[in-house]
């Protein structure tokens, strides 16, 4: 029997939403925090993230899941976010874990896309003991071209025609304004950070065991983006799992990812946590 | 000053369904509590959190307002058997959370003392509330945005279905783009949908093909026959409703060709309680905050001519 825990705790800035799992028994050491992929794909993933959640509980590993502030359930507004933010939530929720687990000895994150970014950068500050990758965004300035295309997207349904080109939107931002993508306002902090990310630089810092996952429709082969991360990070595994692009909307109903929970699960029992 | 935290309430089954409560501290706290139910899979939050964004309005204007997630979604309890979200959507239409929304009824009456309910919600959401507020004498009013009147599933073809408006937006579309090279080079690699392509460009294809509706569903229409049962019950018996729509929404030539224009004389004398608006450059999730400020500035004065 899954023991859930909804509640808020203290963030970098403001309260965050965060479920506890309490683990069903008491054979793993590692606790870990799930770090959710970045506003709309947060949604679609959302169902996932609470089934692996569950998976892990029921394995012995307690887990926290948590809104970054601005997003979910949390507080804060999306338009006032930014990079050093969220990586300060994902700080204060390594220790809100700690101080739900007492005695617990290894604190694990793991993160989809956008949040599996902020899960590397925050494991190299942090010093976390494991980390999951889940097709963790590499490019930052390649993923902010992609969400500005989604405005010049929503423009053309709307109005039949480009009003703001993509060099206009960027002025906007520079100017201080906020960009509209799928109903999130983002502003020039959260577009300057998440734009200047350069993962492979940045984690190779971080020396404790890593799973890097590429999530595939087809078998194979791994992007030479992804396996360039695996060999800047010292003990990584890197992996293709095959799944639908579940973070977005697609046909299917992804009530679970079957074959990226058990691959993971895998890896966890070959680093016995 | 507005208290908001998260609640678990057991639904019909014994599932535990997750929510967010929003409760007005200050004296200004009104009795009828505001239900905001789930549109589709994206849960309690809504697409671009657009319910926590209504929730904390309809809050400082002294509702209680709780939001929640139903059973197999967001944070609660159960499963979701559907490989295909067309069909899983088709299970909402057919009413598959009304249980949910009654029990969290049930609870709010049981904690809170609650005996008055407006129910509201996106697409789904404002579906649920409907076939839920018509059964349930609790519920005073509803205010739906974006209310489907079909019913999906993977094995609908839509274009078969489609309203008037809906053909012309795309004939408009197709002769923009005789001279896009991209859509020729689309057109003779056979990626295109001609059977699409040829139902709204045919010579005469025009309201005249429109299948007739019919109230029992069946293949003749994707018309959803629980709609106009559930709407024919709200409004006679006295309660009000406020339909939003997006102009950029095919659900709204959904609802104007396949149910009100057909059925509108039957309203006549009960135009009071039937309030319908249209967003002007908006999308089906309202997505743009100038749509999101105009859509809770009809919905709160709706609220206060309504309930104050």
């Amino acid at each position: 029997m899954n023991i859930e825990t909804p509640f808020f705790f203290l963030g970098g800035t403001c309260r965050l939403f965060g479920i506890f799992h309490e683990a069903e028994k008491k054979s793993q050491d590692t606790g870990y925090v799930l770090c959710y992929p970045f506003a709309e794909e947060r949604l679609w993933a959302q169902r996932v993230y609470v089934e692996f959640a569950r998976e892990l509980a029921r394995r012995g590993n307690p887990v926290l899941r948590f809104d970054f502030m601005g997003n979910g359930d949390s507080e804060g507004k999306f338009e006032d976010a930014d990079v050093e933010i969220w990586l300060s939530d994902i700080a204060c929720a390594v220790r809100t874990l700690k101080t739900k687990v007492p005695g617990l000895n290894n604190v694990g994150l793991i993160g989809l896309r956008f949040g599996a970014t902020l899960a590397a950068l925050s494991a190299v500050r942090n010093n976390v003991s494991r980390l999951v990758l889940w097709d963790p965004v590499i490019d930052g300035n390649h993923y902010m071209q992609e969400i500005l295309r989604s405005n010049l997207m929503t423009q053309a349904a709307i109005f039949k025609g480009i009003k703001k080109d993509r060099r206009m939107l960027v002025q906007d931002l520079m100017e201080g304004k906020t960009v509209n993508v799928d109903g999130y306002e983002i502003g020039r902090k959260l577009y300057e950070g998440i734009s200047a990310i350069r993962l492979k630089e940045e984690v190779s810092r971080y020396e404790n065991r890593s799973l890097i996952v590429q999530i595939d429709n087809r078998d194979g082969p791994i992007r030479e983006r992804i396996l360039d991360l695996g060999k800047s990070i010292v003990k990584s595994s890197v992996i293709n799992v095959r799944e639908e692009p579940f973070w977005r909307e697609i046909k299917s109903y992804y009530g679970r990812a079957a074959n990226l929970s058990r691959a993971t699960l895998e890896w966890m029992d070959s680093c016995h946590g | 000053m507005v208290d908001v935290r998260p609640v678990i309430i057991k639904n019909r089954i014994g599932l535990s369904l997750y929510g967010m409560l929003h409760t007005p501290t200050g004296s200004h706290r009104r009795e009828t509590v505001l239900l905001l139910l789930s549109p589709g899979i994206k849960s309690r939050v809504a697409p671009h959190r657009l319910y926590v964004k209504m929730a904390e309005r309809y809050a400082k204007e002294g509702y209680v307002v709780l939001r929640f997630d139903y059973h197999g979604l967001g944070d609660s309890e159960g499963e979701v058997k559907e490989r295909l979200v067309a069909d899983f959507y088709r299970t909402v239409q057919h009413g598959r959370y009304v249980d949910d929304v009654l029990a969290v009824m049930d609870y709010m009456q049981k904690e809170q003392g609650a005996g008055r309910y407006i129910l509201g919600g996106l697409c789904g959401g404002a579906l649920t509330g409907l076939i839920a507020g018509s059964n349930d004498a609790r519920v005073v009013g509803l205010f739906g945005l974006g209310i489907p009147v079909i019913l999906d599933g993977s094995q609908m073809d839509p274009s078969v279905h489609m309203t008037d408006g809906q053909a012309e937006n795309l004939r408009q579309a197709y002769y923009e783009k005789i001279l896009d090279i991209g859509a020729w080079k689309r057109f003779f690699s056979l990626k295109s949908d001609f059977r699409l392509i040829w139902r709204i460009l045919k010579p005469g294809a025009s309201k005249t093909n429109m299948k007739p509706v019919e109230e029992n569903g069946g293949e003749v229409s994707n018309f959803n026959p629980l709609f106009p049962v559930a709407f024919q019950k709200m409004i006679f018996s006295s309660r009000k409703l406020l339909l939003i729509f997006s102009d950029m929404d095919r659900l709204y030539w959904e609802y104007d060709e396949k149910f009100w224009q057909p059925r509108k004389g039957s309203y006549k004398d009960r135009m009071e309680y039937i309030d319908v608006r249209v967003l002007k450059n908006a999308n089906h999730i309202i997505s743009s905050p100038d749509s999101q400020k105009e859509m809770l500035a009809w919905t709160c004065d709706w609220l206060k001519e309504n309930f104050s």
